[in-house]
């Protein structure tokens, strides 16, 4: 690539035109060439912006102790610009020259050991730590030693933790940057660190440090924290609290013992009514894990200010709460409160519970409840609930008339019981006015499944009416077209097309393994509806072999035009070279589309004839035709490549 | 949506509905001006198979949704953008940049060349498409010059990855849609019918243009691009990456003579990718500029 050699790289570097400058940058760059450094770093002061990007560039990718250097009488500069650049290239490459740097942090320009201090925090490297914690706890200016604790922080490692904690000593302001380092280095020494400051720090600091503690979640915070919250005022105890639960998680119940349980419950009742959505969230999920009827009632009362559709999230998690306390009687009283909130917060868990003694708890209550709790009811024990709830949703589906309920109902006998004795009651619902009980009849039935199932359909097959046959035909292609290829085959001549077309969709499905089956469905090549010769075209595109090639073909001609452009595009999967020619005597008559699909199938199909015929097309004047016949060229060249 | 209401079926394929098809466009001109006619319905559904599938959407309305709802959606956009986009081009695209390369930016440079009696002018299209900004170039030039024209040595290069787009753009043979916003007396200037409705480039607008195949991420193939007075790179480098877009603008610098312009896009800027030029602000247009 380059022919260049180091005294050409250097003469470039050194001469006055920008652009040999720029050649010399990249060409140093490329050649990872060392000697040529102080030239870069003198270049990052030129007055062409195009010179000192070409120099920025090239310093950053060599880096190399030389660079960091000779960049480093740069933070001195008097353009703050300059000062900038050469802070970010240093902040990238700082590492491969620690000690220059460490060096700096002694220099007697604050600003100049800020910097460095900085530059160290982003280098990665161990080696700073030692140099940063002596300023830290020595240098005289409080910003050097803010920008220290926020280096040490950066670099995240334990060796850190002991200088960090004694800069707790210092002024509050260095105190933040420690608590933030802290929670960054996160271990056990940082997490110590933590503990034992927080006797002695300022309430503001300490509750820093509470939240930082209960973000680390380290169990060992746990006994200081539990010591704390007895001594504290209310608004630092509800961050303990939080501080605890975060940590705690759903280990509560294992670390604390009875005494300790009760009194972290007192304290979560209270922390729920903090004004902090967090802590409020805290407290909700540390109530589900403490557990007693007194907590169920206190997380119902606050749900009763959540609104369902807004606090989706938050519904859930006091839900999960409920359900972790478990059945009792407060809850059961939820389940009867006025707030719209509250109750259905109280059905859902109890149906997530789902023990026998739930499940009674809201058959119970269904008959007095809103339609929009029974709804939820009956989706929630159709869930819960098994084999002893069958008459329970009989009776609901012979009684009710809400949609959802029903439905709910059906969806319980089909996917919890595969119940083959309730297909005669599910299916006159498939004569249901609404189209989505109806759906859900036909589905429920279809999973049901079955011999009783079958004989429903085969009779309905019967009937005049032509609805009625093609949800039979439906039928058959879900529960198995190579069973009943007999019905579908009558299914190809019924009078009505929507039918004839079901047929073959079902017909599709086991395509693949039936080749007797192509002879049967050309049958309906000429069908006088188009819906139905294009399920056919559809069907054969699916079908290996010369026989359903050959069927395909044939519609190539047919009078529709959407059954010859879907003719085309699947001759084109077909990948067929032989084809070629068939296709294109179809140009000259096409519409746009119909010429678009042929360039696209040309474009797959590939070979010599196709690649003529594009170019051809390229004479064309319709801008989209262009376009896809470029395209379809590009397609070709590329496997050509290949 | 219901089996019912949708009429029952037991096909699996994707087939893009009138009410889909009227969403999509729909969103696709509020989001980038381009409008879809019906008769390019099917087009869509072909070029937006391939999304649904990556994102595993069972339909086109799941798209549109995903399209406005769906947290990923600003990358998906850009996705969509570039399927419809890829190689969109007309002659005057984008007037006011038209207009500030030739009211101001071409007679600034023509003017100093003048004055140095150094008649020589390189232009470079990158990114070229079917030939649509190239030409368009050259027509430029001609009505700038007019009779001295012979007494410039002028080159426009352009290139373009795509071997497809390169065989129209030799062809130089447009419809009316490409010339849509070209004003009727350089249509007759500058093309002649060749049949209804195409329009062929004159040999003296094609003379001045050179077309070769480039990649643009190839560093080496752009060094032996000659050095240029002005770079058109419009609607090419936005689906590049940061790292690519640094490479593509720092190999443009490089090849732009000292107080050589660079056009992009209109939505494009070189934000975060280059500082080295300095950005000139006209009504309407960016041009950028290296001091030399
Ligand atoms: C939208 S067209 C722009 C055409 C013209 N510049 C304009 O603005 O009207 C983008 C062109 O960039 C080309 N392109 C994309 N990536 C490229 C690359 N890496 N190298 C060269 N050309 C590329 C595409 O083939 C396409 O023709």
């Amino acid at each position: 690539m380059y022919e260049m050699d180091t005294d050409q790289v250097l003469d470039l570097l050194q001469s006055d035109d920008p652009e040999e400058q720029r050649e010399g940058a990249f060409a140093a760059r490329d050649l990872n060439l060392q000697d040529a450094v102080p030239f870069l770093v003198d270049l990052i002061k030129s007055e062409s912006l195009g010179v000192q990007e070409a120099a920025d560039m090239a310093l950053r990718k060599m880096g190399g102790h030389h660079s960091v250097q000779a960049l480093i009488p740069l933070l001195s500069n008097d353009s703050p610009q300059i000062r900038n650049l050469a802070m970010d290239i240093l902040r990238h490459i700082g590492h491969h020259n620690i000690d220059s740097l460490i060096m700096l942090l002694g220099d007697k320009d604050p600003d100049l050991r800020i910097f460095s201090a900085d530059i160290i925090g982003h280098s990665g490297s161990f080696m700073g730590i030692r140099p940063l914690c002596d300023a830290l706890l020595n240098d005289p200016e409080v910003n050097v030693r803010y920008q220290a604790a926020v280096s040490l922080g950066e670099l995240g490692r334990t060796e850190a933790s002991e200088c960090l904690k004694k800069a707790f000593d210092d002024e509050e302001w260095v105190q933040y940057a420690v608590v933030e380092a802290l929670s960054k280095i996160r271990d056990e020494s940082a997490t110590h660190a933590l503990i034992q400051s927080l006797d002695d720090s300022s309430e503001l600091v300490s509750s820093m440090i509470v939240d930082a503690l209960g973000e680390m979640g380290n169990v060992k915070a746990l006994p200081m924290l539990m010591r704390r919250m007895e001594s504290s005022p209310t608004a630092l105890r509800n961050k303990i609290v939080r501080a605890v639960i975060n940590i705690l998680g759903s280990k509560a119940v294992v670390f604390l013992d009875e005494r300790q349980k009760d009194r972290l419950r007192d304290y979560l009742l209270v922390a729920i009514e903090d004004e902090d959505i967090d802590t409020q969230d805290a407290a909700v999920a540390g109530l589900g894990y403490v557990g007693g009827d007194q907590a169920t009632s206190k997380i119902l009362s606050v749900v009763t200010s959540y609104d369902p559709d807004v606090d989706a999230y938050r519904m859930e998690k006091a839900e999960d709460a409920l359900v972790s306390i478990g059945f009792n009687q407060a809850l059961v009283q939820g389940v009867t409160m006025e707030n719209d909130s509250a109750a259905l917060a109280a059905v859902r868990a109890l149906g997530r519970i789902g023990s026998p003694e739930a499940v009674q708890e809201l058959i119970q209550a269904f008959n007095s409840k809103t339609r929009d709790l029974q709804r939820e009811i009956s989706r929630e024990i159709a869930s819960s609930g098994g084999e002893e709830l069958k008459v329970f949703f009989l009776n609901l589906l012979q009684t009710h008339e809400d949609g959802d309920i029903i439905k709910n109902s059906m969806k319980f006998l089909a996917n919890k019981l595969r119940d083959e004795e309730s297909v005669t009651e599910l299916m006159p619902f498939l004569d249901h006015p609404w189209d989505d009980v109806k759906e859900t009849a036909l589905d429920s039935i279809l999973i049901i499944g079955g011999e009783k199932a079958l004989q429903e359909f085969k009779n309905m097959f019967l009937s005049t009416d032509p609805l009625k046959r093609l949800m039979a035909v439906y039928a058959f292609g879900r529960l198995g077209a190579g069973e009943n290829i007999h019905v579908l085959k009558m299914a190809l001549q019924d009078e009505s097309p929507e039918v004839r077309k079901m047929a073959l969709e079902a017909l599709a499905t086991i395509c693949p393994d039936n080749k007797e089956v192509i002879s049967q469905a050309t049958e309906v090549m000429n069908d006088p509806d188009r819906k139905v010769r294009l399920a056919l075209v559809d069907f054969l595109g699916g079908c290996p072999g010369q026989e359903a090639l050959v069927c395909i073909l044939e519609c190539l001609h047919d009078e529709d035009e959407w059954v010859r452009i879907r003719a085309v595009e699947s001759l084109g999967s077909k990948k067929d070279i032989s084809v070629v020619p068939r296709i294109l005597s179809l140009w000259e008559n096409s519409s746009k589309l119909q010429k678009i699909k042929i360039i696209e199938s040309l474009g797959i199909i590939g070979g010599q004839s196709s690649f003529r015929a594009l170019l051809d097309i390229l004479d064309d004047s319709d801008p989209d035709i262009l376009d896809s016949a470029e395209k379809a060229l590009d397609k070709l060249q590329d496997k050509g490549g290949e | 949506m219901s089996l019912f209401a949708k009429g029952i079926t037991l096909k699996k394929d994707l087939e893009i509905g009138d009410e889909e098809f009227a969403q999509l466009r729909d969103f696709i001109y509020s989001q980038c001006g381009i409008y879809i006619g019906d008769s390019r319905k099917y087009l869509l559904e072909n070029r937006l198979a391939n999304r649904l599938k990556e994102n595993n959407l069972k339909s086109f309305g799941e798209y549109y949704y995903f399209l406005r709802y769906d947290p990923g959606r600003r990358s998906e956009i850009n996705k969509l953008f570039e399927v419809i986009t890829t190689n969109e081009t007309s002659f005057y695209r984008n007037p006011p940049q038209i207009s500030l390369f030739q009211d101001v930016i071409l007679k600034e440079v023509v003017d100093r060349k003048r004055a140095e009696s150094k008649k020589k002018l390189h232009i470079w299209s990158a990114g070229c498409s079917t030939g649509e900004e190239p030409y368009n170039l050259s027509i430029i030039v001609h009505e700038a010059l007019k009779g001295e024209l012979p007494l410039w040595e002028i080159k426009i290069t352009a290139n373009d990855l795509s071997p497809g787009v390169l065989i129209s753009a030799r062809r130089g043979v447009y419809t009316r849609y490409s010339l849509r916003s070209t004003p009727e007396n350089i249509i007759e200037k500058y093309f002649h019918q060749v049949s209804p409705g195409r329009f062929a480039v004159k040999d003296r607008v094609k003379d001045l243009v050179e077309f070769s195949q480039i990649n643009l991420s190839d560093r080496f193939q752009l060094k032996q691009v000659p050095r240029s007075d002005i770079i058109f790179c419009r609607n090419v480098i936005i689906y590049f990456d940061t790292e690519m877009k640094k490479n593509v603008i720092s190999s443009f610098y490089d090849n732009l003579l000292p107080r050589g312009y660079l056009f992009i896009g209109h939505s494009e800027s070189l934000h975060n990718i280059s500082r080295a030029f300095r950005p000139v602000h006209y009504p309407g247009a960016i041009v950028y500029l290296k001091e030399g």
